[in-house]
Parts: structure tokens; sequence; C-alpha cells
């Protein structure tokens, strides 16, 4: 039972890993703060742990997809992320691409 | 925040940046004070709950390295294994056959234990050695993003799958720009022969003595120990070059690339041990007519006119002529014939 439990869990990450990027960058057209954006995609019924979220946006402003600012005018000093116009190709493209295997998959799916 | 609670907050913070690299250590804190402290403000959360929501500091510094968790990776690998194998082979080989010429020229060691212990020892350590070094090296490479590929991959094609035929024979390479094995496998032969009978000359010379022939060295036997190790040095960069040679059998890029840093070696190599360091032995002539009683005076004599200097310079200058040669005749015949 456990062996089956952990195969599944393994799997579901591994789905879920796949959007995650999908995911953040549809979020970030306009700056958000890192807390807002787990909120936010939580709001939606998209689960992620903080302790991935920060590290990816980390990896993804390293690869230019996203931008960052520290503002230091409000309460306390946040950091904002941003899609970057390489950013926001890279988005339309994954998007057009997710349209795609999400409605072979519906096909697929319902076939059985 | 309370006191405490900051106190604790600033805890994990620092379990987490230490783990991290130094350069991201100050923005990585900087964030996750603000991710803690926003997490507390949603509806008086506590921070034990805050912190165990956030998991081990060791997994979250983890997904911060993220990418790079190995010595090695996928894109290397493969060249990687290649490398080790081809090393771990010819250095066990060569130790090998260090040995049993060790036993064949003085017999008496085959009875010591310790010569055997000391075989396996040698086979140990380099083997050892030689992992470790390669490894490191690819490693610096990993780490650096330094991108080659020791073999180029083929286009493959379904063609190779099917039965043989004359189609799928590569075209045969221009007659003048094959290698000949024959002369390759001599030349590896030769290097090894020469690298093992200068590695052993110290005990070439014991033995000789043992059976009343006196000997006189002609070279400096006083930095034998600087100069032997460049020597072996040069010849393991021959002995690369040639069994690359070997395995192209045909002039092409990656021979023309060995054959030029193979010849920048060797006239390094030539430059360091000829024309720097003091080479020849300075009172070989000396040594010469004592050992055969005789006085060189004779102008007919060709002794009479050694000079350590010229010698030297002449046998630079042959070694450097030689390679440039031969690197010119590689170069050209790889432009010239090497195209596949």
């Amino acid at each position: 039972m456990g062996e089956k439990k952990e195969t599944m869990e393994n799997l579901l990450l591994e789905l879920r890993r796949g959007t995650l990027v999908l995911s953040v960058l549809s979020q970030l057209k306009e700056p958000k703060y890192g807390y807002a954006l787990v909120q936010g995609l939580e709001g939606q019924g998209v689960k992620i742990e903080t302790n991935t979220l920060y590290p990816l946006l980390r990896r993804l402003e390293k690869q230019g997809l996203l931008a960052s600012d520290w503002e230091t005018g409000g309460s306390k000093p946040r950091k904002y992320y941003r899609r970057t116009p390489s950013g926001d190709e890279v988005y339309e493209e994954l998007k057009k691409q997710w349209q795609g295997i999400s409605a072979t998959m519906e096909k697929l799916l319902q076939e059985n | 925040m309370a006191r405490q609670e900051n106190d604790m907050a600033e805890r994990y913070i620092y379990e987490v940046t230490r783990r991290v690299p130094k350069g991201q250590r100050e923005e990585i804190q900087l964030e996750l004070r603000e991710l803690i402290s926003d997490m507390m403000e949603r509806d008086g959360a506590q921070i034990e709950e805050v912190l165990a929501e956030l998991g081990n500091p060791k997994d979250f510094a983890q997904k911060y390295n993220g990418e790079r968790q190995y010595l090695v990776g996928p894109e290397y690998y493969e060249d990687y294994c290649w490398v080790i194998k081809l090393f771990l082979a010819s250095a066990a080989g060569l130790n090998l056959a260090a040995a049993v010429f060790q036993g064949a020229i003085s017999p008496g060691h085959l009875l010591r234990v310790s010569f055997y212990l000391g075989t396996i020892m040698n086979i140990m350590v380099s083997l050892m050695g030689g992992f470790g070094l390669i490894t490191f090296i690819f490693a610096v490479l990993e780490r650096q993003n330094v991108k080659f590929k020791i073999w180029r991959e083929k286009e493959w094609s379904v063609e190779q799958l099917k039965q043989w035929s004359p189609a799928i024979l590569p075209p045969v390479p221009d007659e003048k720009a094959r290698i000949s094995r024959g002369d390759c496998i001599v030349g590896i032969v030769c290097t090894i022969l020469f690298g093992i009978a200068l590695a052993f000359a110290p005990e070439w010379a014991h033995w000789l003595e043992d059976t009343k022939v006196k000997v006189v060295v002609p070279f400096n036997l006083e930095i034998w120990h600087i100069v032997l190790p460049l020597l072996l040095a040069n010849l393991c960069i021959s002995l690369v070059h040639e069994i690359i040679k070997l395995m192209a059998g045909r002039y092409c890029t990656m021979v023309m690339a060995s054959q030029l840093m193979s010849g920048a070696a060797d006239i390094v190599f030539a430059i360091i041990v000829l024309g720097v360091l003091p080479f020849w032995n300075a009172n070989f002539v000396e040594e010469l007519e004592k050992a055969c009683k005789i006085e060189i005076v004779s102008k007919g004599d060709l002794l009479f006119y050694w000079d350590s200097g010229i010698v030297s310079g002449v046998l630079m200058a042959v070694i450097i002529l030689l390679t440039l040669a031969e690197t010119g005749v590689t170069v050209y015949k790889t432009l010239r014939y090497g195209k596949v």
C-alpha cells in the first residue's frame, strides 16, 4: 500500500511540476510579490508550496523570463516580479502548446 | 513580530542561507524575511506554524541550489565514461608492462613479496589518482558550462538497421588522407618501450655496471629527476596522439587538433630540456677518456668537437624542424583531403 501511495504521489508531483512554470508566468503580466502570488494561485485552486515558488521565481529571473524590483516605499521592503518581453514571448508559446496538449488529452481521456 | 518570534525567524533564515552560494545569501535573506512576515500577517498565524509550513530549511536551501546537484551531468556522462575506461585500461596495462619489464631485467625482484605488493599498490594508486583527476576535470567543465563533445554524433538513419548493402559503406577516404595503422602501432610500441627504457635508466646503468661494463653517461644525471618526468610527460602526450591517429585512421579535424597540441608540446619540451636545463654531462669527454684510457686530441676524432651547446642547438633545431614539418603535413592533408 505504502509503495503504491508513494508512486502515486511522485506521479502527481511530476504532473504538477510540468504546469508550474506556465501557472506562474500567467500571473505575472503585472508586478506581484511572492506571497501575493502564492495566495493568488491558491485562490484559483493551484496549490504551490512556498519553498518551491521562491526558488522557481529566482530561476525564471536568471533565465531572463522574469524581472524583479525591490520596493522600499511601503512598511517593509518587497520584491516584485513581472514578465519581461522575452517572458511574454515564451508565455504565449507555452500557452499555445498547453492548449494543444490539453485538447489532445481531453479527447484521449474521453475515448476511455 | 515579537522579539522571540523574530529570533526564531532569523534562525530559520540563517539555516537556509548558510547552505546557498555566498553571492545569493543577502538577497535570499531579504526574500525570506519578507515571506515570513507576510505569512505571519495571514490571520495571525504563529511563527511555529509558519516555519513548519515552510518545511526543513535544508530542503528549502536545496531547492534554491536547484539545478546542479551532481558532479558530472548527463551532457558529459558518456564522454566521461569513455575517458575513464580508456584511462583505467591503459594505466593498468602500462603498470603491468612496467612490472613485467622490471622482472625481466632483474629477476631477483620476482622472489620478493614486496615487488608484487608494490606493483598492486602502484596500480591501485594510479587508478584512483587518475579517476579522481578525470572526475575533477569533468566536474570543472560541468561547473564552467564548457560545451564540448569528444565524439561528434553521426546522423542516424533507418538505413543502418537494414541488412548490409554496399550502399551503407562509408566513402573511401582519399588515398592521401589515410593514416597507416601499422605506422601508428609501431609508433605506440616504440613510445611505450622508450618510456619504459627511460624510466628504468638508473636500473639499466646498475645492471651494466654489475656486468663489469664501464658506463659513461652523456647526460647530466644530477638533474635527471627533473628531466625524466618532463620526458615521460612528453611521451604520454605523443602516445595519446598516436592512439587518436590509430582510432581515426585518416586525417581529420580531430587528428589535426591533436597534432597541433602534441607538436606544440614537443617543441616546448625540447626547448625546456635542451635549451633551458643543463641536459648534458659537462665532464662527458673527460670521463670517457678516463674510462677508455685514451686521450682525444686528434682533429680527426669526432668527439674532439664535442660541445654540449652545439649538440643541444642542433638537436633542438632538428626536433623543431621535424615537428613543424609533421604538423605542416598534417594540416595540409587535413585541409586538402580531410573532408568527409
